[in-house]
């Protein structure tokens, strides 16, 4: 994937001295969104060629936009079924060439810059002559609800092209569905031939012990909260340092998942350790110091847990060790 | 003598002694983990007053008035015109009656003891008061889980340390505070008492103790739609019971007993009715009666037949069974006979469900998933005791382990999806803690053979003995430090987060005295006294209970939003222009509108902040009149001051909300506290109402009631009317302005 972008690019840069041509963008690339980045943008936004719908995105993880991320798969599926459609079915009668593109912020900062803009996501057209005066109605406004045919009906508006060009074609994901096919496979002729191994591994009690604390764990520790509001997993600061915590009971980092399971997972067994392995040993002094021990460590990692609390509710008055 | 010194120098007491010596301690016990309990949930009353609070209560509260002052059957058939105006509710058949015919059963046997409360103190004090019989009731399931373990000798500790943390945690105070007159707040007591009858009858096999089962689940199916956890996780429970291969008698006599009983009971409540038999809700628990059935065939099959013959028969057996049951399903839903999963049950397994269906149900915070921060929060140290439980149940699974063990993680599950759901696994944690810190503790605390040691002065062991002392000793002190820690943690928090009524809102003047903000009652008493008593109030479905309750008029929308429709339409009438939401009003019939406002204070949860929620159910059924994103700006912004659309400024909320908000602030230039946004002075100005008057807004301008005009007598736009008006005034001010005032001032 960044190979080809790379090449892409090269190639992109390469044509900036003859002009970009429709034909040649829309024969390099493999029914893909175009990308675009610090690199190519004079010569793509300043052509007289052909029609630019331009999506402006930051899809980074860290910048947290959910609706971008949101988007950028329907997106991307619309234009790639529109080339296509394109391949299939050609342009039509009003020769209106469009293009489809993206940017994604962090590889094209000073693009972003030069646009001025504040927030995204963006959806821009293009006239293929005017460059990059935009009008106000050029803009795509994004609604809540189901969004391809509002952009159907908007690129259509735009460039008076057929919807027919706009059709979605489903893609069938054939990488994922052989994995599912071969999983579901091996699954069941393991079960066929071992069938009596797998019965008695099912059987086993230590099994499904861990596995009920496992779950138990990872879901007080908020990991279904993670799950539905696909939350980020850090937060970088201003300074560029992350921050693993955010304060608030509204909202949670996939960071702080980890370390508080990680701090229930040690805890739980420092306690085991107390109450069911240690009473069995003879030796006295092992005894005492494995008590002792395990009470320090108990006590530690409850201060550390309460140390995490005050990170999430900054108001909360007790204190185990200040850490 | 009840006590003498044998030959041998040992105190001899008699048994029965001991016996009352130990029930007087337990007494003593209980009596201050319930003072403990009721006392925590106190603190509401004590810093208000003895008040319903928030929203559902006050609909509790009312219907409970009506079924005390009519007859159980009058309140079953209670036709309820006051609501849904003008569709009204057939109150009745669409409520849990459990809790009020338990405040009103206290009532009149109070009366009849010559004891009369008023119904109101009962309602507000009946969730404290049964929140000690929760912690008795956990007590006992405690004490049945453990009941069967060898290695345990005092399994009265880890009971009575779960009945402690039960009766003060933040997790179950949240629901149970003073005022806080919800279903949940009997509810839970009802699930612990079903939980321990339950598991008490898989223990013993009783038909007893399964039928009190399937009473109390009658009484839970009663109280709670939560009484579906039950339904789902006692099948749950015989199913895994029955692939462990641990059928027995005991488990199919109580499982049939509580099934067929409490089936049939729980249809005779109005509002399940054919649920049990339709709902897919139902069909685990109807699927396992018919397998334990087949097994129960099985089993028998297996004594008498031979062994080849048997395998032959299962294969054909199973074959049918499974052909006929899937058929059976599907067809019946194909049928219409089974109804689908019902949405609130449902978005709880597909967690985007709710998100793109059913924007009312997503607009509720009770919906929301739950970070881990809630979970210490309301569980404190218990969370990590949590898992550590689980281990032990394990350890020595017995039948009632195993319900634990299904237990713990179906209710993380559910309370890892929606924050409200804590209140159900509230109760397996302190189980599971109690068993911890009680094996813990019959460890540590044990300190008898250390002791013996020291004082028969045995030389050789006195030494290892100290060691082993002072190792309990430290270990037990941290215990019991992180105890009074928890007990301090669930002080702070329910003293901090659960005990407002968010009727009544406690804030902090300037000088850090406390002040009291009163608006709300304060308008529902204005409309009390003020306006005729068929006046219709139009206002956001969250404050219909109370509208209903304390001003006691009628309403378009309520809490119960059993209509979609209807609540669209009002969100549709606060969200349009004045002219069209003028005709939606006088369709429904509304006299009044009460909108809550605070900007002026900075009262985050007013309708401004829930107007998007207004816009996106209207926009649901609406979708080309409505549409979200004109309510934002250009940018994406929510914006209320000049800057806001036109869309904004034109609705009907936003007008209700500011008219005349530039009048407090005296020419200077009004600020939205809310928003954080600052209106200029001659932009509020402009900000016009012509349909409606303004009839009251209460002191802090939280709560604006307007009363929709008359038309007009001539037939004249009363928008026109008021155009020109104004038109006329802006002539006028502008004449007195060109005239020259003479000076007043002293000359000198």
């Amino acid at each position: 994937m960044k190979l080809t972008s790379l090449l892409l690019s090269i190639g992109l840069l390469l044509q900036t001295c003859m002009g970009v041509r429709f034909e040649s963008l829309i024969s390099s690339n493999k029914n893909a969104v175009i990308k675009i980045n610090d690199g190519n943008y004079k010569s793509l936004m300043n052509n007289e060629d052909f029609d630019l719908v331009l999506f402006l995105t930051a899809s980074n993880p860290q910048i947290g936009c959910v609706l971008c991320n949101d988007f950028q798969p329907i997106y991307e599926q619309f234009s790639s079924s529109y080339y296509e459609n394109l391949k299939t079915k050609g342009i039509g009668k009003d020769d209106t060439k469009l293009v489809f593109a993206m940017a994604d912020f962090p590889s094209s900062r000073r693009f972003f810059q030069e646009l001025s803009l504040t927030n995204v996501p963006k959806l821009y057209y293009y006239e293929a002559t005017k460059g990059s005066t935009l009008q106000q109605q050029d803009e795509f406004q994004f609604v809540v609800m189901d969004s391809i045919p509002a952009l159907t009906s908007w690129v259509v508006s735009k460039t008076k092209l057929s919807p027919e060009l706009f059709t979605i074609i489903q893609k069938i994901n054939y990488t994922e569905l052989i994995l599912t096919i071969s999983a579901v496979l091996g699954a069941v002729s393991l079960l066929a031939l071992q069938y009596k191994k797998v019965l008695a591994l099912l059987a086993k009690k230590r099994g499904w012990q861990g596995l009920s604390i496992v779950v138990v764990i990872l879901f007080t520790a908020g990991y279904m909260f993670n799950v539905i509001r696909n939350t980020p997993y850090v937060r970088t600061n201003r300074d560029g340092s992350n921050a693993y915590f955010i304060a608030g009971h509204q909202a949670q980092l996939g960071a702080e998942t980890q370390i508080v399971s990680v701090i229930y997972g040690l805890l739980a067994i420092s306690m085991v350790i107390m109450i069911d392995t240690l009473p069995k040993l003879q030796n006295g002094r092992y005894k005492l110091a494995g008590s002792i021990g395990c009470s320090v460590v108990v006590f530690l990692l409850y201060s550390w847990l309460v140390a995490c609390f005050h990170a999430k509710n900054t108001g909360y008055p007790f204190w185990l060790l200040k850490l | 003598m009840a006590s003498l010194i044998d030959n041998e120098g040992y105190l001899r007491v008699d048994p029965s002694i001991l016996k009352l010596t130990k029930l007087l301690l337990l007494t003593l016990i209980f009596v201050s983990i319930s003072f403990a309990a009721v006392s925590s949930r106190l603190f509401s009353v004590i810093r208000f007053e003895s008040i319903i609070h928030e929203f559902d209560p006050w609909f509790n509260f009312r219907a409970t008035k009506h079924l005390v002052n009519t007859s159980f059957y009058d309140f079953l058939n209670w036709f309820d015109d006051k609501t849904w105006y003008p569709l009204g509710r057939v109150t009745g058949g669409t409520l849990y009656p459990g809790l009020m015919v338990t405040s009103s059963v206290i009532y009149h046997v109070l009366k009849f003891l010559g004891l009369p409360v008023d119904i109101r103190n009962i309602c507000v004090l009946l969730a404290p008061a049964f929140s000690s019989v929760t912690s008795l009731a956990m007590y006992l399931l405690t004490l049945e889980v453990t009941s069967s373990s060898t290695t345990l000798r005092t399994k009265k500790t880890g009971a009575l340390l779960s009945a402690v943390f039960m009766g003060i945690t933040p997790g179950y105070i949240s629901r149970s505070v003073a005022g806080s007159y919800d279903n949940e707040a009997i509810a839970i007591t009802l699930l612990l008492v079903t939980f321990f009858l339950w598991v008490k009858s898989v223990n013993t096999g009783s038909v007893f103790y399964g039928s009190l089962t399937a009473v109390f689940y009658f009484y839970m199916v009663s109280a709670w739609g939560g009484y579906v956890f039950i339904t789902n996780i006692i099948p749950l429970h015989v199913f895994i019971l029955l692939l462990m291969g641990r059928f027995d008698y005991k488990i199919y006599t109580s499982y049939c007993t509580w099934y067929a009983l409490g089936t049939l009971m729980s249809m005779q409540i109005p509002f399940v009715g054919f649920l049990p038999i339709r709902s897919n809700d139902h069909m685990a628990a109807f699927g396992v009666f018919g397998l334990i059935q087949l097994v129960l065939l099985v089993s028998y099959l297996k004594d008498t037949l031979s062994p080849q013959k048997f395998t032959r028969l299962m294969y054909a057996f199973s074959a049918i069974v499974a052909s006929v049951g899937i058929t059976g399903l599907v067809a019946a839903t194909k049928l219409g006979l089974i109804a689908p999963w019902t949405g609130r049950f449902y978005s709880l397994w597909d967690t985007n469900y709710a998100k793109v269906h059913i924007p009312i149900i997503a607009s509720v915070s009770e919906h929301q998933p739950t970070p881990w921060s809630s979970f210490f929060f309301d569980l404190n140290f218990m969370i990590w005791l949590f898992p550590v439980g689980v281990y032990f149940c394990f350890q020595e699974l017995s039948n009632s382990a195993v319900f634990v063990i299904v237990y713990a993680v179906l209710g993380s599950y559910f309370a890892g999806v929606m924050v409200r759901l804590m209140l159900t696994l509230a109760p397996v944690v302190c189980v599971c803690a109690g068993i911890t810190l009680g094996r813990l503790f019959n460890i540590y605390l044990d300190i008898r053979e250390e002791v013996a040691n020291w004082w028969h002065d045995k030389k050789d062991e006195t030494k290892d003995s100290l060691f082993t002392l002072i190792s309990k000793m430290v270990v037990s002190a941290t215990f019991i430090f992180y105890l009074t820690f928890y007990v301090q943690h669930c002080t702070w928090v329910t003293s901090n987060a659960y005990s407002s009524p968010s009727v009544v809102l406690a804030s902090r003047a300037p000088d850090g005295s406390q002040m009291l903000i009163d608006d709300y009652r304060e308008a529902y008493y204005w409309l009390r006294m003020n306006t005729p008593e068929d006046a219709k109030v139009m206002a956001w479905w969250d404050y219909g209970y109370q509208i209903g309750g304390m001003a006691d008029r009628t309403t378009f929308v309520d809490n119960n939003t059993w209509n979609n429709t209807h609540i669209a339409t009002v969100g549709r009438a606060m969200a349009t222009s004045e002219e069209k939401a003028e005709v939606i009003m006088r369709e429904l019939g509304v006299d009044y509108v009460l909108v809550i406002f605070g900007g002026l204070i900075g009262y985050s949860g007013d309708d401004i902040n829930k107007f998007l929620w207004m816009v996106r159910i209207s926009e649901g059924i609406w979708p080309e009149e409505i549409n979200e994103r004109n309510y934002f700006t250009d940018r994406g912004a929510y914006r209320v001051d000049d800057l806001a659309t036109d869309t904004m400024k034109n609705s009907l909320m936003y007008k209700l909300s500011f008219y005349r908000f530039g009048d407090v602030y005296a020419g200077n230039d009004p600020v939205d506290r809310v928003r954080q946004q600052k209106l200029s002075a001659n932009y509020a100005k402009s900000i016009t109402v012509d349909v409606m008057e303004e009839a009251f807004t209460s002191e802090n301008w939280i709560v604006r009631i307007y009363k929709l005009k008359d038309k007009d007598t001539f037939g004249r736009d009363l928008i026109d009317i008021g155009k020109k008006e104004r038109k006329q005034l802006s002539k006028r001010n502008k004449r007195m302005l060109s005239r020259k005032k003479p000076a007043l001032d002293l000359r000198v």
